[in-house]
């Protein structure tokens, strides 16, 4: 049986991506990342609710909803760029970029979950969004300019 | 660096298939491998993606079971249970027919897509009476979009394997 061409034995970096399934993982926590963040947008009044004082102004209220809105939007479009850059190829065999992206949009989606359910602080908000959605993407863009630019993984 | 990547996926997803159909890789007819990269990789994302597809609709569900109508909780039950198996059935023909190039199955699971999925899943999208949930809504996107994305690739791989086989059936006669 000819097997020896279609064997995974080339290096320790595609067993892990393929047969240890990182890249199934990155795909499933940046999209449980997306449906959190998807329905933050939707039901976003009660967050907004628990930073305001007691006595609040319409206005106030508005502001920092849109200020909230402005950040889940963001958040999604860097998901978006992450997505793209993950399924055209580009970053999808680098394992370190997979593992990072694994890891944060995983830590990102739980404790986004727990803000959704525990009606967090809108200011909480900010925190999640830098540790768990800036550093993916700058990694990503890092490692695609890399790849695009220098032709170096 | 890119073809280099494409071709690392075309082996990891060649052992993949060796696991689920084994022998598959002495079914090479000809020269080249005509089977789709995009239809291979649209449909072991969908695979992955399918199982917490059923598991955030059926939790939503249970929670919005008492909220319905009567006719709606009939005819969501029958949805869900349709897509799931429609799903499964889908999947697998979906498989088999890429990897092996056989136009049967990968007909058939394009024609289940357009006749019955896309109508259920489209449904399930627009209703009103069913209440869609924020999650459901999101969920429910991703999975349409994964399935309007096979069907257009899909399309092409048909048309591509069809000619391909042609060509080599005038190969034959030709000789």
């Amino acid at each position: 049986m000819p097997k020896s061409d279609f064997t995974l034995r080339s290096s320790s970096n595609m067993s892990i991506l393929a047969d240890g399934g990182l890249i199934p993982t990155r795909f499933l926590t940046l999209l449980a990342h997306l449906v959190v963040l998807i329905i933050l947008i939707w039901s976003r009044e009660e967050n907004v609710h628990a930073c305001m004082p007691l006595e609040y102004s319409v206005e106030d209220f508005k502001t920092k909803d849109t200020r909230l809105l402005i950040g889940l939007c963001t958040a999604v479009a860097l998901i978006v760029v992450e997505l793209f850059g993950f399924l055209s190829g580009l970053s999808m065999f680098i394992t370190s970029v997979s593992a990072v992206s694994s890891f944060c949009h995983g830590l990102g989606s739980i404790l986004l979950s727990m803000a959704v359910v525990d009606s967090w602080d809108c200011n909480m908000f900010w925190w999640v969004f830098a540790a768990t959605s800036i550093t993916p993407a700058i990694v990503e863009i890092i490692a695609t300019c890399m790849l695009v630019i220098l032709h170096n993984a | 660096m890119r073809a280099k990547s494409f071709s690392s996926w075309r082996k990891s997803v060649t052992s993949l298939s060796e696991n689920v159909f084994p022998g598959i890789s002495l079914n090479y007819q000809g020269d080249s491998l005509e089977c789709s990269l995009v239809l291979q990789m649209l449909l072991y994302f969908d695979a992955v993606f399918f199982p917490f597809w059923a598991l955030t609709i059926g939790s939503v569900f249970q929670i919005k079971y008492d909220y319905l109508s009567s006719t709606y909780k009939f005819i969501s039950i029958t949805m869900l249970m349709s897509i799931f198996v429609v799903q499964i059935l889908r999947l697998y023909l979906g498989y088999l027919g890429n990897l092996t190039e056989k136009i049967p199955e990968l007909a058939a699971f394009w024609m289940l897509s357009v006749l019955l999925q896309l109508p259920m899943e489209l449904f399930l999208m627009v209703s009103r009476g069913i209440k869609s949930t924020p999650p459901e809504y999101a969920v429910n996107t991703i999975l349409l979009l994964l399935l309007i994305l096979q069907l257009i690739s899909g399309y092409q791989a048909l048309i591509r394997a069809a000619q391909h086989h042609a060509d080599r059936f005038r190969q034959a006669h030709q000789q």
